[in-house]
Order: C-alpha cells, then sequence, then structure tokens
C-alpha cells in the first residue's frame, strides 16, 4: 500500500499548523492518499493543545503561539522533528480504537528509532495523582500513556483529533535537550549532533516496517498549498 | 441495555424528547464514555446558537484525542449543562440523566423520530462488534 510522504523542511508555526489543517479537511472532503508530513520549525514556537489558554502560557521569551487541532499539553517546538499523520479512522492498517492506535503509531516510531540504535519504550497505561487541573501545562512535563520514553525519561509525546471519519495524529519527537525533568532528547541519547534528513529517514524506515506500507515522496496539492496559505492568514495569523 | 426512551446516534449520542415540548435533551452513551476512559475536557455550545443535525455542537478531549460531538437535530440551544463542564464524573456515573448535555429547541419533529431506538442502536453496536 502507498502512503503520501511531505516533507517539509523548516517553516514557522502558523504556516506549519495551517499545512496540517488542510491536510485533514481535504482528507475530509477529497479523495486523496494517507499522508505522512515531517517537518520542523523555524522560527521555534510554542503549540498549544486544543483545549488549552493561551494566557496560561508562562514564558518569558517573546515567541509565536500557534493551537493544534489535537489534544494535549503544549510544546516548545524548537530543535524537534515534528509529524502529522492523516488516515482513515477505519484503515486497514491502524488500529481503530484510540489506544491502539496511539500504540500501532508509536510502535512504528519505536521501530524508527531503533535503526539508529536507540531502544525506545512506549509508556502504556499510567495512572496519575494530579486531577485533570493540575496537570502540568507543557506536555514533557506531564506522563501519558502514549509516550516514548527511553531509560524512562519522556522521549516522544503525542496527540490526536478524530472527526468525520479521520484521524490526525500529531507526534513531536525531541531532537535537542531542552532541560525538562523527566525528559530527553535524541542528541543526549545519541551523544551527538543529529542531522534533521537523519532522524527523518529513520522514522519514515519505522513507519514503513511497522505498516507495511510504502511512503512515496510527494508535494501537497496545489489546491492544499493554496487553502493552506488561506488558512494560515485568516485563522493563525489572527 | 440502553434506555428505551431514548433515542440514539451512529456516532453515540443519545436525544430525548421533553414531553409535551420541542425540546430535545442531547448527551452522549455510556457506551462512548467507556470508549473514551479518562475524559479530560469538555466543550459545549452557548445557548442561542443555532446547531444542524450530523453537524458538531462541541468537543471532548480524552487520551489527548478531540472528538467532535455531533448533533442529532437541527434547532437552537436553548440551554447547556454548566454542572458537567465543572464535573466531568458526571459523565461516568450518570449518563443518561445528571449528564446531560444541551437542550435544543428543534425545528422538525421527523429528525428526532427517524434516530436509532434503543435495541437498533444495540444492533448497531453488535454489528460493529463493539462490547457495551
Amino acid at each position: 500500500m502507498k502512503w503520501r510522504l511531505i516533507r517539509s523542511g523548516f517553516l514557522n508555526g502558523y504556516t506549519n499548523m495551517a499545512i496540517d489543517e488542510v491536510m485533514f479537511i481535504h482528507k475530509i472532503t477529497q479523495d486523496v492518499p494517507s499522508t505522512l508530513r515531517l517537518y520542523g520549525w523555524d522560527p521555534p514556537a510554542i503549540s498549544i493543545g486544543y483545549f488549552q489558554k493561551a494566557e496560561d502560557i508562562k514564558f518569558d521569551k517573546k515567541i509565536d503561539i500557534v493551537r493544534r487541532m489535537t489534544g494535549g499539553g503544549a510544546i516548545l517546538h524548537d530543535k524537534e522533528l515534528t509529524f502529522c499523520l492523516v488516515a482513515p479512522i477505519k484503515n486497514s492498517v491502524i488500529p481503530e480504537k484510540v489506544f491502539n492506535s496511539y500504540n500501532a503509531i508509536c510502535q512504528a516510531i519505536v521501530n524508527g528509532l531503533t535503526f539508529l540504535g536507540i531502544n525506545a519504550q512506549i509508556r502504556g497505561k499510567v495512572k496519575t495523582s494530579l486531577s485533570k487541573n493540575n496537570q502540568p501545562f507543557f506536555c514533557f512535563s506531564r506522563p501519558s500513556s502514549s509516550d516514548i520514553l527511553f531509560k524512562g525519561k519522556k522521549l516522544v509525546g503525542s496527540a490526536q483529533r478524530r472527526k468525520n471519519g479521520i484521524l490526525m495524529h500529531h507526534g513531536s519527537i525531541l531532537l535537542d535537550d531542552q532541560n525538562l525533568n523527566g525528559a530527553t532528547s535524541i542528541n543526549a541519547i545519541l551523544q551527538r549532533e543529529i542531522k534533521f534528513e537523519e532522524i527523518s529517514n529513520a522514522i519514515i524506515q519505522g513507519f514503513e516496517k511497522e505498516f507495511s506500507i510504502k511512503l512515496v515522496p510527494s508535494d501537497l496539492t496545489e489546491c492544499e498549498t493554496k487553502l493552506s496559505r488561506q488558512l494560515e492568514k485568516t485563522k493563525h495569523l489572527t | 441495555m440502553f434506555p428505551d426512551e431514548l433515542k440514539y446516534t451512529k456516532t453515540h449520542e443519545w436525544a430525548k424528547m421533553e414531553e409535551n415540548t420541542d425540546v430535545v435533551i442531547v448527551g452522549i452513551t455510556d457506551h462512548a464514555v467507556k470508549q473514551l476512559g479518562d475524559i479530560a475536557f469538555l466543550e459545549l455550545p452557548e445557548a442561542g446558537n443555532k446547531i444542524k443535525k450530523d453537524s458538531p455542537f462541541g468537543a471532548i478531549e480524552s487520551i489527548k484525542a478531540v472528538f467532535d460531538l455531533t448533533s442529532p437535530v437541527t434547532g437552537e440551544v436553548i440551554e447547556t449543562n454548566q454542572q458537567i463542564t465543572d464535573n466531568l464524573e458526571l459523565l461516568n456515573t450518570d449518563p443518561y440523566e445528571q449528564g446531560w448535555m444541551i437542550k435544543i429547541k428543534i425545528e422538525n419533529k421527523n429528525e428526532f423520530e427517524s434516530l436509532m431506538n434503543a435495541s437498533v442502536y444495540e444492533g448497531f453496536l453488535n454489528e460493529k462488534g463493539e462490547e457495551h
């Protein structure tokens, strides 16, 4: 089975969120292939989860703030590989149920990391003593069943959106340390600075192996590009 | 078993017509609550909002996944349940009474009548192989 692979390189936060949203809307309304998009952030930005409030961010530097369509906590996107997967909820490779789908997608990432010699694990079900209102604001400071860990420290965070039969899954892979308690990064594990290309290739291999799919390098359609520019201006920049 | 006096949607909302009115109360089934797991956030519309059958009227988040809540009928929201937004646990403990979400003044009673009854909804879940 062939999926579309979009490698966007480094873009600003508004553009990144607009492209993901358009891919998602397009998948709901048009017959486009399931897609894995890989990207970085320039300049760095903070994304907040669908239900979070921008005024709750405590960050002392001026930075772009964007809202994701997916849930979960805020993320400071700096040296990071982000992926956005868009596919029908019912498809032949990812289980339909939420918990199981997280597991399958996280397993693809774990597979990818093994190509770099990193032996990571999925955290699995967690019970937290914190109430919902007392959860840390930032994703990498809060434990979740879908976390990918290395030696007990969080390396990858994930979140989803489900709408009209379509699944969007966001994942953030930390490439460099952010001095967060309980988190680690690819560079810290490998003791060297990984190239964006190298981690991207490993993750692509991980998805291809886990789901027996072929990721075909592609571009956004003309319509997606046009719509994402519009959405960036009308929604994400306002 | 699902309450016989309610109607159901394929997206797991329930709907109940208030006696002698054109008001429909909407919530989500205990099947949906179980599937969602640990519900963290809920977004409901304000009174006065117009909503359409099969369109989103709110959103709910669990396990960091955000889902739409889909309206079973067309009409105007006349009340939202403030109690559940402050106490999401009510969705787990009492999804069909205290866990109601919105009241909608409907335009077309046929939309309500055409929803699934309890046994059809149960059959729909069985067909999908889902536990209930």
